[in-house]
């Protein structure tokens, strides 16, 4: 795997150094000014970790598979000299539904005809360092970066229908928190010089990219009691840079 | 000659309707009839002692009128004039009058509605469509001659008797929830705008009482409130526009059953959470800083790199 992983890395330098007759910033670039980004994951709350749990509820409701979380961030450059330091803001949506279990009589916990489902909106602020330092110098066109931010996490949990309440409590409220981001972006513009070009002509679009990035994220309000919707996955999607 | 209904007490009479219709056989003349019709109406079998008030004008310049205007109550097509066993509106306007109103007598005496005329009595399961017709008979030289011209409605005020309810809707399906049944009714019955849901506690011996009045725009219900445990019968009717309603489908049980979603069974294993937001205050204290932040950061950045 990491074979062909350091493949197509040297492929890729090789076509980006031997293909370009030209640099990927020779021609006057209009300034900087902010990265958005479009992404998706698969996001799994570690709701089942929690020291009071005398089960998996998680586990046992969704059967343990992850929500599709998908999010936009917009990063605000405010530094761009030895790389590139930005403030980001950033919201997503995620959601699992699944049937209820039956509670009492000789089908306790088997399906029931009521649908549950958990849902969350991860909300982020976030400082967001970007080292492009191999693509303005080396022609590399990889950008590792890092992000690392506080999360505001509204989440309701619902059943047939409505945000199910039990024993007293309201299933349905904000946790904060922590992250900590770690990516590597590829920038496409090597693949085809002249459009990129052209793209940042007519649409102002400077650069683009595709990432992968693992956010290692703690949402359970600083280690209060409660539920705990915090998260280790990784996040996938593409990048531009305006 | 204009026509007017006005059904004052019926289901739709909020609902006003005009036709304006020339008659197209006198038009090059400037004769015309010109047939108004206010609160066109389906009545049900509940407004067999309603009366309707009818309203006409009528235009004939440069002509003489042989006789009529006369106006009528038909089951059947409108024609020249009325015929048994139709109803004239009476009393008879002179032919000098160009505009009048009447109220009919009540929609029980309407042709059709009589048994000695082989009607079946207003009330009856049956639909019948009655006109209110009208016409009147001119001439531009002399009546009498061959000039006599009879000028009549071509679309004449409707009254919808509507006494045959729709088909009862397919027996319920019913689907158990937490103190709450679905009920479904699949496709509605043609003609049906609602549809009724009756229920009542299985054994119980009291009477089926109506639940929930439903659109038929929708193909279910979620009828909550039950007790877990207990079986509910549920059966359905359908109703028209003009009220009808339909024999009872089949009757259906079930019985609704407690379960727990994700969040009470996180609280059934002994999850904390109280829900709210218990941390929104910090929460909210760190972005008036991070926004000092920005702006400090946005500052520096506009700033001549040697000042």
């Amino acid at each position: 795997m990491s074979a062909r992983l350091l493949s197509l890395t040297a492929a890729l330098v090789a076509a980006s150094a031997g293909a370009q007759s030209e640099n990927l910033r020779t021609f006057t670039e209009p300034p900087h000014n902010m990265f958005v980004e479009f992404k998706l994951g698969p996001y799994k709350p570690l709701v089942d970790r929690e020291s009071s749990l005398t089960g998996q509820p998680y586990q046992e409701i969704f059967g343990g598979s992850s929500m599709l979380l998908f999010e936009l961030e917009f990063d605000v450059i405010l530094w761009e000299k030895f790389g590139i330091l930005a403030l980001g803001f950033s919201g997503g949506y995620a959601s699992k539904s699944a049937s209820a279990l039956v509670v009492g009589g000789a089908n306790a916990g088997q399906p029931a005809n009521d649908s549950t489902s958990l849902r969350v909106v991860p909300l982020r602020i976030l400082g967001v360092y970007r080292l492009d330092y191999p693509v303005t110098h080396w022609n590399i066109p990889f950008v590792p970066y890092g992000k690392v931010g506080l999360v505001a996490e509204p989440w309701w949990a619902s059943k047939g229908g409505s945000v199910e309440n039990a024993n007293g409590a309201n299933g349905s409220g904000t946790k904060f928190g922590y992250c900590f981001v770690g990516g590597l972006a590829l920038m496409l513009d090597f693949l085809e010089p002249r459009m990129a070009k052209d793209f940042t002509v007519d649409v102002g679009v400077a650069h683009s990219y595709i990432f992968a990035e693992y956010v290692f994220e703690n949402v359970n309000t600083f280690g209060k009691r409660g539920l705990d919707l915090s998260s280790r996955h990784f996040m996938y999607g593409l990048s531009l840079e305006f | 000659m204009a026509l007017g209904l006005l059904p004052p007490r019926l289901p739709m009479r909020s609902f006003l309707a005009a036709v304006y219709l020339l008659a197209c056989s006198s038009a090059a003349f400037g004769q015309q009839i010109t047939i108004m019709v206010d609160g066109y109406a389906q009545v049900s079998t509940n407004d067999c002692n309603s009366v309707h008030q009818v309203t006409w004008t009528m235009t004939l310049p440069q002509v003489q009128v042989c006789s009529g205007p006369t106006f009528w109550i038909t089951a059947a097509s409108c024609g020249d004039g009325p015929v048994s066993p139709d109803f004239t509106l009476t009393p008879l306007p002179l032919q000098s009058d160009r505009q009048g109103r009447f109220t009919t007598p009540a929609l029980s005496q309407f042709p059709g509605f009589n048994g000695a005329d082989g009607g079946s009595p207003c009330g009856g399961r049956f639909n019948l469509t009655h006109y209110v017709c009208g016409s009147v008979k001119y001439s531009t030289i002399a009546c009498g001659t061959s000039g006599d011209t009879t000028l009549r409605a071509a679309a004449p005020g409707i009254i919808e008797y509507r006494g045959k309810p729709p088909d009862p809707p397919q027996t319920p399906d019913l689907t158990a929830l937490d103190s709450a049944l679905q009920v479904g009714w699949g496709s509605p019955p043609a003609d049906a705008v609602t549809i009724r849901v009756y229920m009542r506690e299985a054994g119980s011996g009291v009477a089926f009482a109506p639940k929930v009045d439903v659109s038929t725009s929708n193909s279910n219900v979620k009828v909550g409130g039950l007790q877990n445990g207990t079986t509910y019968e549920v059966y359905l009717t359908a109703l028209d526009a003009a009220g009808n309603e339909s024999d009872p489908s089949g009757t259906a049980r079930a019985t609704p059953v407690a379960s727990a979603g994700f969040f009470g069974t996180y609280k059934q294993e002994g999850g904390q959470e109280q829900g709210g937001c218990g941390g929104l205050i910090p929460g909210a204290l760190s972005l008036p800083l991070i926004f000092s932040g920005y702006r400090w950061l946005r500052r520096r950045r506009s700033c001549p790199r040697d000042s």
